[in-house]
């Protein structure tokens, strides 16, 4: 909705004497006061609702990569009519003048953008009286932002790879969680399906991080980033990671087996119910 | 609210704001600042070294500011405060000889504020100073509105108008500066890149015309400017020539000086030492009127008087009619003195009006005439440098001294408050019953040659006998004389022995103000009633802008005035629409509007006019051409250099600011390091320059993106680190 969110000083100021050489004009008899009132009224008039007719008008589009990260700079192609000022509150941006060209944002919000709720504001071209106006933009792909991860020191009791000499028990049908360095690839060739193999050695269980998001906003986003440097680190380590999330279709158990994974998963991740699988504690 | 926390309050709004480093917007403020100085100046304010001085003066004290713009300004505020002080101090001493009216303080107030204008000037550095100057020269152009009574003082405002959008709009502009944008605008084509320049034009020239739309609308709808509750009352002479004996004195008639100068011959050349009648002299304006007299002034505008409504501009009166010639039976003049106002005495048949009838004129000669003070009848006050003048018993007043081109005067009148309808509804009888004036003067003015025709009297009796009032008789006449005769300024001579109302009403039935109004008077004598011949101007034309009422030579006029018991002398001629009361409508400032412009449009497209115009118009196309070419070229410049060129030309005025010089032969990886700008993303910015610079594959744009913004970033740490 269009409608004026600002009465800038030179407006004021203007009015201010406008009435000032008309109380003149009223007791001096001078005409050029009243033609001076006359003209500093059209200015402040024609300053007050030409930006109105300029909002009205105005266009933006805004193209987003589909991938960010909060606190790290997010380029966004920017092409808006000249003179308007904007700002994207869900990405944190605060006010800057668009015009045509690359943006960078620094997003302090994660979460998965399909659409953008612009600002657009304006009080061009003589700064009287600002205008406002919020647009809705469509990406053409959703942004989605995941957190900034937290460094987490992984202990030395922490699950390895399991690498080494290892006998070969057999072989079974795939399942999420399995290790790809597990994949027994000659056997996958022959079946067309992924095949695990089955070895007698130490067996490790996968990294299963339930990512369970309660509390006030910042406990919620301290958790996820959290979770995003637990997950991270033990990928670094070679392990398989399972994430247990809330997504807003429902939970979601699932394996990452990539940073940009972990980002897109937390990136999704809301505060809900994740039904963490039996015997496994978060 | 504790004092501490009033004086953070004062210190935080008062606090330095950033330096505005667009030299655009100091341009166009300096304009408008200039343009509103010299449209001040230009109203008689100041010495005339001051008008040269001060223009140069306020240049320098721009360019001062811009240079000066980062420094602290602590010893440029004690000089500007000395400055202040002795601007001040010149003010107080021009206060000293002014005497008790405040009208004389205009101009000592108007360059005050010039100075203050000017000292301000040098301490400018920031957006909200220039917006300041932008105020202060509003202020500058209205008070320079108030002293003007010119026309042409539409070209200073309008050109003021123009330079403080501009600077407006500049500010705008550079207030969006400041934002955070996008760092790398695509500009794919000439066509694109050409866009800012004519969308600044558009948006400008735009601006410009609604504003101006707009004024002209809301102009149309503003009351008009008035005088009823003036407290300055303008009062001023160019000299002093004194007028020996205090007689009448008119040289616009020619002659030897005296008042009948060469009145009653129109043609006279001033030949045998005498000067010749001026084209605007009136032979109304001397000490008899010969209604034989012909030949009218012409169209020079003699004086302008500022009033909140018309009226008639009385200069004399006459009471003696042989049937030819009015003269005054009584050149009795009394003294009257005053200190800056000088209150004028009441006559007989006078009625004492409380002070909110008063009608404040204030009387701009722009013409030598007569030593008559014109106003509105019923004059109670005067505003008169000469701190004396001489009255008659009509109500004439004459000044002692010349009154030349230039002289000003205010005349405070009361505005009879008759009510029409009260006064149709008043019996004659009762009127004629004797309230007001005494035997002696009821006898002057119902004087009548003893050889006047009895016709004149029977035709007054005829046409006002089915008229029960005063007011309905005196209609009656007007009315009779509108239907039965024709006004015109060409009419026969009156041939000799001929009495001039009978032949007017009778034989002739064409005249001019003079025939007609002296008919009037002569009827309403012949009933009984007091009458006399008023002679002036009639209002003029109002020039909706300035105000004034335009008194040209041909609206001298002739009327009649009448005498109502208990009310006073009320002025009536069927020839001229001005009302004889106040009617107590707010006029409007369009009043007028349509005449003036139609009378102006003639002189507009004349040979002087057109050449004046069309200076003014190519200057006008020429200034913008040189300003939209400039703004052109400097886009072009700009945009033809590549962009590792743009982007090392940055990071070297960064570095300037930072305090760090690049050497010859520095790159500017090296340049960059020795200002402290390193880590990975400089690393990746150089990478990302260097295959700009040097490598035939197209740099993508993201790229660049990435490394104009981390110039952007470096620039807004240098001027964190600064402040």
């Amino acid at each position: 909705m269009l409608r004026p969110s600002r009465v800038k000083a030179p407006a004021l100021i203007m009015t201010a004497l406008a009435l000032a050489f008309f109380g003149i004009s009223r007791t001096s008899g001078s005409g050029w006061a009243t033609v001076l009132v006359a003209t500093l009224l059209g200015s402040v008039f024609a300053g007050a609702f030409l930006p109105m007719m300029r909002l009205a008008r105005a266009s933006i589009s805004v193209h987003t990569p589909t991938d960010g990260t909060v606190s790290l700079a997010v380029p966004l192609d920017i092409d808006a009519t000249s003179g308007l000022v904007a700002a994207i509150p869900a990405l944190g941006t605060g006010q800057f003048h668009a015009t045509k060209g690359t943006f960078f944002v620094r997003p302090a919000k994660r979460g998965v953008f399909a659409r953008l709720a612009v600002d657009l504001r304006s009080s061009s071209p003589l700064g009287m009286v600002e205008w406002k106006r919020t647009c809705e933009v469509n990406l053409a792909a959703p942004l989605e932002l995941g957190p900034f991860p937290i460094d987490v020191e992984l202990a030395d009791a922490a699950p390895t790879p399991d690498v080494g000499e290892e006998d070969l028990r057999g072989i079974r049908a795939y399942v999420p969680g399995d290790s790809s360095r597990k994949l027994h690839w000659p056997a996958t060739a022959r079946t067309g399906e992924m095949m695990t193999r089955e070895t007698d050695g130490v067996t490790v269980a996968p990294v299963v991080i339930v990512v369970d998001l309660v509390g006030p906003e910042v406990a919620v986003e301290t958790t996820v980033s959290r979770a995003a440097g637990l997950a991270l680190a033990a990928l670094k380590r070679g392990a398989a990671v399972v994430l247990i999330t809330a997504e807003a279709s429902g939970p979601v158990t699932g394996p990452v087996t990539s940073p940009l994974e972990v980002s897109r998963r937390l990136a999704r991740a809301v505060v809900g119910p994740v039904y963490p699988p039996k015997g496994v504690t978060a | 609210m504790s004092i501490v926390s009033l004086a953070r309050s004062v210190k935080s709004a008062n606090a330095k704001g950033a330096p505005e480093a667009s030299i655009a917007v100091r341009v166009a403020t300096l304009f408008a600042v200039l343009i509103a100085a010299n449209a001040t100046l230009q109203q008689d304010v100041g010495t005339p070294s001051i008008r040269y001085a001060l223009p140069a003066g306020l240049i320098v004290a721009f360019a001062f500011s811009y240079y000066a713009r980062f420094r602290p300004g602590f010893i440029v505020k004690m000089f500007l405060a000395v400055g202040m002080l002795a601007a001040s101090a010149h003010f107080v001493s021009q206060l000293g000889g002014i005497g008790q009216n405040a009208a004389a303080a205009q101009r000592p107030l108007a360059e005050l504020f010039l100075w203050t204008q000017l000292l301000h000037s040098f301490d400018v550095p920031a957006r909200r100073d220039l917006r300041f100057s932008l105020a202060a020269s509003t202020v500058l152009i209205g008070v320079g509105g108030v002293l003007s009574i010119a026309s042409d003082y539409a070209i200073s405002l309008g050109l003021w108008s123009a330079a403080a959008v501009f600077a407006l709009a500049l500010m705008h502009r550079s207030e969006l500066a400041e934002l955070p944008r996008p760092t790398q605008v695509v500009a794919s084509s000439a066509r694109s890149r050409r866009m800012p320049t004519r969308a600044l034009a558009t948006s400008l020239g735009l601006t410009l015309a609604s504003s101006f739309a707009v004024a002209g609308l809301i102009f149309l709808f503003l009351p008009a400017s008035g005088t009823a509750r003036a407290f300055t009352f303008p009062a001023s002479l160019p000299n002093l020539d004194r007028i020996p004996g205090g007689g009448l004195v008119n040289p616009s008639l020619g002659g030897n000086g005296n008042g009948n100068g060469n009145a009653n011959d129109p043609t006279s050349t001033g030949k045998g030492g005498d000067t010749p009648r001026a084209s605007f002299g009136y032979v109304g304006f001397s000490t008899e009127m010969d209604t034989a007299a012909r030949g009218r002034p012409d169209d020079t505008i003699v004086m302008k008087v500022r009033a909140s409504k018309p009226g008639f501009w009385r200069g004399q009166s006459f009471d003696h009619w042989d049937g030819r010639r009015w003269t005054a039976s009584s050149d009795k003049t009394k003294a009257v003195s005053g200190d800056g106002a000088i209150d004028l005495p009441v006559f007989e048949g006078a009625v004492q009006m409380d002070d909110s009838n008063d009608f404040i004129q204030t009387v701009y000669v722009e013409k030598p005439g007569p030593n008559l003070i014109f106003g509105a009848a019923s004059a109670t006050k005067l505003y008169f440098p000469d701190k004396s003048v001489l009255v008659l018993p009509d109500g004439t007043i004459r000044a002692g001294v010349a009154l030349g081109t230039g002289a000003v005067y205010t005349v405070v009148s009361k505005r009879p408050p008759a009510d029409p309808v009260a006064l149709a509804a008043e019996p004659f009888n009762r009127l004629l019953a004797g309230r007001g004036l005494g035997q002696p003067a009821r006898t002057v003015y119902t004087q009548l040659p003893t050889d006047m025709p009895a016709r004149v009297a029977e035709l007054a009796a005829s046409i006002t006998s089915s008229s029960p009032s005063l007011l309905g008789k005196v209609q009656a006449i007007e009315d009779w004389l509108g239907n039965n005769t024709t006004y015109s300024i060409d009419i026969p001579s009156l041939p000799a022995n001929t009495d001039a109302v009978d032949h007017f009403l009778f034989t002739e039935k064409v005249g001019f103000c003079e025939q007609i109004a002296s008919s009037l008077v002569v009827m309403m004598r012949s009933l009984g009633v007091p009458a006399r011949l008023g002679v002036g101007y009639a209002s003029g034309e109002r020039n909706p802008f300035t105000g004034l009422y335009e008194v040209k030579a041909s609206d001298a006029h002739a009327w009649a005035e009448i005498y109502f018991p208990g009310v006073g002398w009320l002025t009536f001629d069927p020839t001229a629409n001005v009302p004889f009361t106040d009617d107590g409508q707010v006029p409007l400032a369009r009043n007028g509007l349509t005449d003036f412009l139609a009378s102006r449009l003639g002189p507009v497209f004349s040979a002087v006019g057109r050449v004046v115009l069309g200076a003014g118009l190519l200057a006008g196309m020429g200034f913008i051409g040189w300003f939209v070419r400039r703004l052109y070229r400097r886009r072009q410049a700009l945009a033809a250099r590549s962009w590792p060129t743009v982007w090392n030309d940055r990071l070297d005025h960064i570095g300037r600011k930072a305090g760090h010089h690049r050497t010859a032969g520095q790159t500017a990886r090296s340049f960059a390091q020795a200002v402290g700008f390193v880590g990975d993303d400089w690393d990746v910015a150089f990478a990302v320059l260097d295959q700009a610079a040097y490598s035939d594959t197209q740099v993508p744009d993201p790229k660049r993106a990435f490394a104009d913004e981390l110039l952007r970033r470096a620039s807004e740490t240098v001027s964190a680190s600064r402040k």
